[in-house]
């Protein structure tokens, strides 16, 4: 189990000096608490899910409780959670999701934290989460899957197939990851 | 393959260079702050001395002493304000034929782009805001730390070897990498460079990084090598010079039981992409996020060759690509020692003031 979690805090009461007399944290304790029990499933999830050779991700995927500071606010249109530096953000919307969808998001999100890029974290999300919470990558990520790749799986565009970077297949449907608009020549490539 | 038949290629690239050369400086990256003389001349030349090239530099070195802006460093080209890595590359290309004054200068003004225990490649002060349009709040993403701008900081010397900051800067390079165990750039694609430029810092300065610091490393440069050897931009199935080029640096550096074989392949796969002309094919290497773009990953859609904020930049005539080539051909010949010296532990990060550890106890 989680022992403890980092959160962003924001001063609700400034002092004569400028400075912050007293802080309080950006999330609510219901918010805490769901942040709390969704790290365990990761957890959890990620001894199960096998992810052959991405031992140095396995690991700050578990480390996610210590190295990750939680905030929780808005974010843009339609986004329901960020990654940014050391910090995953999480709204409302995504708060809202049901328990599968949510913890969905934020493994997605620490994938992110860990150095993966959206291929990664779109490809690794509906390998562990499939049925379970994930959603399909969606027409926007296919840029970012042509331009950046993947730094913890290959993809083959024109098959959609998805594997390891240690050439374990990884178990996503691999219709939704057909890239719907492959660059001249017919599509990505390994 | 033996090291000896690199030889011809790196004569034909060096003399590739010396034709691509006009009054003494290269040209590159076409942007809408115009297309770089400098920073391209400084990296170029940089990466020539250390291949020991068979070019006469003194041109460009005379050029570049030349054409320093007046608070004694330089910049992309000479209508935009100083940054950090074109002095650092154009430092690093002129140090020894500048009067000690004036490279003392130069350090100054590197010092002054120190964020934390980085670099930032611009000074919120230096006039970038202005020149791009922005308010000082708009300038952030360009005047945060970049480890690829601290990596060639630390290259140029700066700090001195052996100041008690270096370790301090050197650690937090260290811990840049992430669970891929590479290190993200902000201004270039994929990871190597920076990955590259970090290992090569540390071998100038007699230290490496922990043993399972390195053998992560070689797991991430293992992970994203090519069926033929090479590495490529994002999902393309062709490798790419470039990338490559730093790929083979850093598997050249890495004390690991796979490194050898690996860069033999980088090698291979790098002298097969050489072009009959002695250069190598340039790509959309560089990337230029908007200048309040912390974070490069968030960027929604990169453009292509438009050259303004959130765009992938040309590496026209294969310039940068050609210079890192030979650079990493040469270093790889040469067989030169793997990482060693005082090992530098990766720094803890900075725990801020805006956060709190909460316990689940508490939450009871």
């Amino acid at each position: 189990m989680v022992d403890f979690i980092r959160v962003r805090t924001r001063c609700v009461e400034t002092g004569w000096h400028g400075g912050c007399d007293r802080s309080e944290p950006v999330c609510s304790d219901s918010q805490i608490g769901m942040i709390f029990t969704a790290l365990d499933a990761i957890n959890a999830r990620v001894d199960g899910c096998t992810l052959t050779g991405l031992a140095g991700l396995k690991d700050c995927i578990r480390n996610a409780f210590d190295t990750v500071v939680w905030t929780c606010g808005n974010l843009g249109d339609s986004i329901v959670a960020q990654s940014s530096g050391n910090e995953i953000t999480l709204t409302p919307s995504a708060f809202g999701s049901t328990a599968a969808r949510f913890e969905a998001i934020v493994f997605h999100e620490i994938v992110h934290h860990c150095g993966g890029t959206e291929l990664d974290s779109e490809a690794l999300e509906n390998h562990c989460y499939r049925g379970a919470g994930a959603t399909p990558p969606t027409s926007d990520d296919f840029p970012k899957f042509r331009d950046d790749g993947g730094n913890f799986v290959t993809w083959n565009g024109s098959t959609g197939v998805v594997q390891t970077t240690a050439g374990q297949a990884l178990n996503v449907n691999t219709a939704d990851f057909v890239d719907p608009s492959p660059p001249g020549g017919g599509g990505g490539g390994w | 393959m033996s090291r000896g038949t690199v030889e011809p290629g790196l004569l034909a690239a060096a003399d590739y260079l010396d034709r691509a050369r006009r009054e003494g400086l290269w040209r590159g990256f076409p942007t809408l702050a115009g297309t770089s003389e400098l920073w391209v001349s400084g990296f170029v030349a940089t990466h020539l001395a250390r291949a020991d090239a068979p070019i006469d530099l003194a041109p460009t070195v005379e050029a570049l002493l030349s054409r320093r802006a007046p608070d004694g460093g330089w910049s992309y080209g000479s209508a935009v304000p100083t940054d950090a890595d074109s002095t650092a590359w154009c430092l690093s290309a002129v140090s020894r034929q500048m009067p000690d004054e004036e490279s003392a200068r130069a350090r100054e003004v590197l010092m002054e782009h120190r964020v934390d225990d980085s670099f930032a490649t611009y000074r919120a002060e230096s006039g970038i805001g202005d020149f791009v349009g922005s308010p000082p709040t708009g300038v952030l993403g360009w005047t945060g730390p970049h480890p690829d701008v601290a990596a060639a900081v630390l290259l140029a010397g700066v700090p001195e070897p052996g100041t008690p900051d270096e370790d301090r800067f050197l650690g937090r390079l260290v811990s840049s990498a992430n669970a891929t165990g590479l290190i993200p750039s902000y201004w270039w694609r994929g990871m190597l460079y920076a990955s590259a430029l970090t290992l090569r810092a540390l071998r100038a300065r007699n230290c490496q990084p922990p043993d399972a610091w390195q053998d992560a490393a070689a797991e991430g440069l293992t992970g994203l090598q090519r069926e033929n050897g090479g590495y490529a931009l994002g999902a393309d199935r062709a490798s790419d010079p470039f990338t490559t080029a730093h790929g083979l640096e850093a598997w050249c550096h890495l004390r690991h039981q796979s490194a050898e074989a690996q860069a033999e392949r980088a090698a291979e796969a790098l002298l097969a992409m050489q072009r009959d002309d002695g250069s190598w094919r340039g790509d959309l290497v560089l990337r230029i996020p908007a200048p309040a773009v912390v974070e490069p990953r968030l960027v929604a859609r990169w453009s292509r060759e438009s050259g303004g904020g959130n765009s992938y930049v040309p590496d026209v005539d294969g310039v940068f690509a050609t210079a890192a080539a030979l650079h990493a051909l040469s270093r790889w010949s040469r067989n030169a020692d793997t990482l060693q010296g005082r090992v530098i532990e990766p720094a803890r990060p900075a725990r801020g003031d805006h956060e709190v550890l909460i316990e689940r106890l508490s939450m009871r």
